[in-house]
């Protein structure tokens, strides 16, 4: 591999991992100036929305980020999994992974690489360089005199005792340090429990956050390294704890509350923008930077509620767009780039350092955001070489031979059964495991796989409503419509009707060509949830389908008022625009949508049939051509450009696409 | 020899722990301790059988070490047995001395087939499977015994103690500090009980 290094050999990549950082809440701040470490890598790289992944948890993504596979792939699949021989459930590991991580891959191509902080690396992994894991920062006692470092925090040993004095606890975070988050900290009467608990909670984000910071920055002053990765949780702690008192104020939200915590989101990036310029400055103007997210989190008026810290909604709080920016030589400079997936993160560093792209992997390598991307080379996976970390390969156990372990020696008498508790512990963690590799499964388009889990799912707990609505959206992904009726009506039959049910049903009928069924379904569940933003978008949908287009636009603009940034919305007003010959104002919305987000098919598809309709045709041809870059086989794409290009003349392009068109539909492809 | 009232017998806060897998010798281990004149945490609950004629030696709530570890204070300055995996759910918090036994796994595993036999069951696991899981959990108990500052440990080797039991027992005297009865402990080891012999010779430690 090293012969292969013509790239790679003065490359150095700087890997800046930041929870739920958001363009929305950026990019304001970059147009201030108080993000100016940022702004330098935007200025002189590329940025761009990073697509995230369901169900957006940040302990799956952030290693989908560091391996390129989906979850159901990689086998983190939650927080937290069964641990039969210890106390039921554990925290997910990094020994739970089933596949290589960048810095093993890294390593093994002899590249010196050392990891910070990163989600679900615990315990350190040996690697050509150091490796200190995501409970390292972690504050477990309230005595800062009595916080030993966790055992295996630190590979190789030899480190472990310097860094450990590089831990921050919270009691050593001063007064004033809180007071760019909370100006008139020092005017609040903190013997209120509540404001207490907001003040000691930054202290304890910024000591964690402190923490990794200088674990970071001692590596890249005192180790020779390659690679570096480091990631900080502290903004979707933050916004856990402080998004609903961010402007604007939400219903429920005082103006005082508003007034005392509302600054701490921004200060907060502009505090990781200051850990990232030292980061930049330590790792020298010819490193590569890269910054990512996880996800995006809600900020405007659309935030679910005004408490974010509960277990059960905390992912609604999570947009499903990230960030990605990403500076560095060989790289195009002030540019977008579109498309971009938290999977794209592993092959684009592989080719950044001249290393193939496992074909194993789902994401792919960002090839616009390279002046001149060159030959991506493959191998099969990276999984099947050899493991050359210094220690060797690890083989941890599997799930289920430690299960098939504990069960050996409770028949041998060795181990006491479980207690009911423990067994509910592990049946509940399982569960979600389960739950989670379901949803990775049906986004990955493995329907079959996932509805046979879904299925076994739904059968071992038939008492649960969400896994047997996960059963019957796998179904309908499947296009098994009859199964998922069924599934549905035996869900209603035991469980009740519900709002998910209601519209799940809905989108079931509208597949079966039921429009005003589902339409009454839809009814039914906005009685239930009246401001339900995506209920009024399905509504909307299905009006569409009744060419109803006036009221379909109703709708679309109700959804887009509260939502402007709603690319699919609309996509949807553009259809029921120009249906109704309101071309002007279609156009402008599909471009709008397109501009929100350049991955959207449907959205270039709209706008490519409008700007026909307008007799635009090489602007329209242009909107088809990158739609099917997203889409291929879209066989209205292939008819439009058909009669595109015959109209302009170009007879061996109308022709292509009409060969193309007779492979996927032969019965409409003669295009007169 | 306990009543002589010379020996000094008393380990302080000190736990003895005797570990190891699952038919690695824990059992006769107890039984050395208690010749010794050794105290043993035990409840007889676990009756001897045909797997093992002596007894087991066992306490009951170690069995539930991983959520209840309260009885820990009442072992001070006794042995107990605790087979892996439970040794890795001690807290640190107390001054264990292990006595950690070691066994050929082939012979490990053939012993716990013969007792899922006995019982009418089966293996549930292919042999190389639990041999490789029974690996792991040796070298984390290694990683374990090495982490733990209050602890101090010996490993001892069961085919050693069978053909080698007096030298054993004054090994496990001097780990223990402790005057034991020597002679006591070797003479009750009885090598017609080691059923599961392999052809590879022992490793001496």
């Amino acid at each position: 591999l090293k012969e292969d290094f013509s790239l790679a050999e003065k490359r150095k990549v700087l890997l800046v991992g930041w929870d739920s950082a958001d363009w929305r809440l950026i990019s304001p701040l970059l147009d201030r100036g108080l993000m100016p470490a940022l702004s330098g890598i935007v200025e002189h790289g590329v940025m761009g929305n990073l697509a995230s992944i369901e169900p957006i948890l940040s302990p799956l993504i952030w290693t989908s980020i560091v391996t390129g596979k989906f979850p159901h792939k990689h086998g983190v699949l939650g927080f937290a999994e069964p641990d039969p021989l210890g106390e039921g459930v554990r925290n997910i590991r990094s020994s739970t992974r089933q596949t290589k991580a960048l810095w093993n891959i890294l390593s093994e191509a002899g590249l010196r690489t050392h990891v910070v902080g990163w989600y679900a690396s615990h315990p350190a992994e040996a690697i050509r360089g150091v490796c200190v894991t995501d409970r390292f920062a972690l504050v477990h006692s309230p005595k800062p005199d009595d916080w030993p470092m966790p055992d295996g925090a630190v590979a190789p040993a030899s480190v472990a005792e310097t860094l450990a004095h590089f831990r921050v606890h919270p009691t050593e975070i001063e007064g004033n340090q809180l007071l760019p988050f909370v100006p008139c900290a020092a005017q609040l009467d903190q013997r209120n429990p509540v404001v207490a608990e907001r003040l000691t909670a930054i202290a304890r984000i910024l000591a964690q956050t402190a923490s990794v910071q200088s674990a970071a920055t001692w590596i890249l002053e005192n180790e020779p390294w390659d690679f570096l990765a480091v990631y900080f949780r502290a903004l979707d702690d933050f916004g856990h704890h402080f998004m609903p008192f961010h402007p604007p104020r939400l219903p429920g939200v005082t103006g005082d509350e508003v007034a005392t915590y509302g600054n701490v989101i921004e200060a907060a990036y502009c505090f990781h923008d200051m850990m990232l310029s030292r980061l930049i400055h330590l790792a020298g103007k010819d490193a590569t930077v890269m910054i990512v997210s996880d996800h995006g989190f809600e900020s405007g008026v659309q935030r679910p509620g005004i408490v974010a810290n509960q277990m059960e909604t905390m992912s609604q709080w999570h947009r499903p767009f990230g960030i990605i920016a990403l500076a560095g030589t060989g790289l195009v400079k002030d540019e977008r780039i579109y498309g971009s997936s938290v999977l794209d993160v592993t092959p684009t560093i592989l080719h950044l350092f001249g290393l193939p792209v496992g074909s194993d992997m789902d994401g792919k390598v960002l090839v616009n955001a390279f002046e001149q991307p060159g030959r991506i080379d493959r191998l099969s996976s990276w999984d099947k070489t050899k493991d050359a970390t210094p220690e060797g390969p690890t083989k941890p156990p599997s799930r289920e031979e430690e299960q098939a372990l504990f069960d050996h020696l409770v028949a041998l008498g060795y181990m006491a059964p479980l207690d009911p508790n423990t067994e509910k512990l592990i049946k509940s963690a399982t569960n979600e495991l389960s739950f989670n590799r379901i949803c990775s499964l049906a986004m990955a388009g493995s329907y079959a796989d996932a509805e046979s889990e879904a299925r076994g799912l739904a059968e071992k707990n038939p008492e649960d409503r969400r896994f047997r609505l996960k059963l019957a959206q796998v179904l309908l992904f499947a296009g098994k419509l009859t199964a998922a009726r069924q599934a549905l009506e035996n869900l209603e039959a035991r469980l009740g009707a519900c709002e998910n049910c209601d519209r799940m049903f809905a989108s079931l009928l509208t597949l079966e060509g039921k429009f005003d069924d589902a339409i009454a379904r839809l009814h039914n569940a906005e009685q239930r949830a009246p401001d339900d933003l995506r209920l009024h978008e399905q509504i909307a949908r299905v009006l569409l389908y009744k060419r109803k287009w006036r009221d379909a636009e109703q709708r679309f603009r109700r959804v887009l008022k509260s939502e402007p940034e709603n690319p699919t919305a609309s996509v949807g007003l553009a259809t029921a625009l120009v249906r109704q010959n309101k071309d002007v104002d279609a156009v402008e919305a599909a471009l709008a949508a397109v501009s929100l987000q350049h991955f959207l098919p449907a959205g270039h598809f709209q706008l490519g049939a409008i700007l026909s309709k307008l007799r635009f045709p090489e602007r329209a041809i242009q909107a088809f051509e990158t739609g099917l870059a997203m889409q291929p086989g879209n066989a209205l794409a292939h008819r439009y450009l058909c009669r595109l290009y015959r109209f302009i003349g170009r007879l061996d392009q109308a022709e292509l696409h009409r060969r193309q068109l007779r492979q996927i539909a032969p019965q409409g492809a003669d295009e007169k | 020899v306990l009543n002589s009232g010379d020996i000094p017998l008393s380990f302080g806060d000190s736990i003895i722990v005797v570990s190891g897998l699952p038919r690695s010798g824990t059992s006769l281990m107890m039984a050395m301790l208690q010749a010794g004149g050794v105290l043993l945490l035990t409840d007889g609950i676990r009756a001897p059988d045909a797997d093992n004629p002596n007894g087991y030696f066992e306490f009951e709530p170690v069995k539930l070490l991983r959520t209840d570890h309260t009885w820990l204070t009442e072992a001070r300055g006794k042995a107990v047995k605790i087979v892996l995996p439970l040794l890795f759910q001690l807290p640190k918090t107390f001054a264990i001395r292990v006595l950690f036994m070691e066994r050929n796994l082939a012979e490990v595993i053939a012993s716990q087939t013969a007792m899922l036999t006995r019982k009418g069951l089966q293996l549930q696991l292919p042999p190389e499977t639990l041999k490789a899981a029974f690996e792991r959990q040796l070298m984390q108990a290694q990683a374990f015994l090495v982490a733990g500052s209050e602890s101090k440990s010996v490993r001892i080797n069961f085919g050693e103690v069978l053909t080698n039991p007096a030298d054993v027992a004054a090994a496990v005297a001097s780990f223990l500090q402790a005057k034991l009865d020597v002679a006591a402990m070797a003479a009750i080891v009885n090598p017609a009980l080691y059923r599961q012999r392999t052809p590879v010779p022992f490793r001496t430690r």
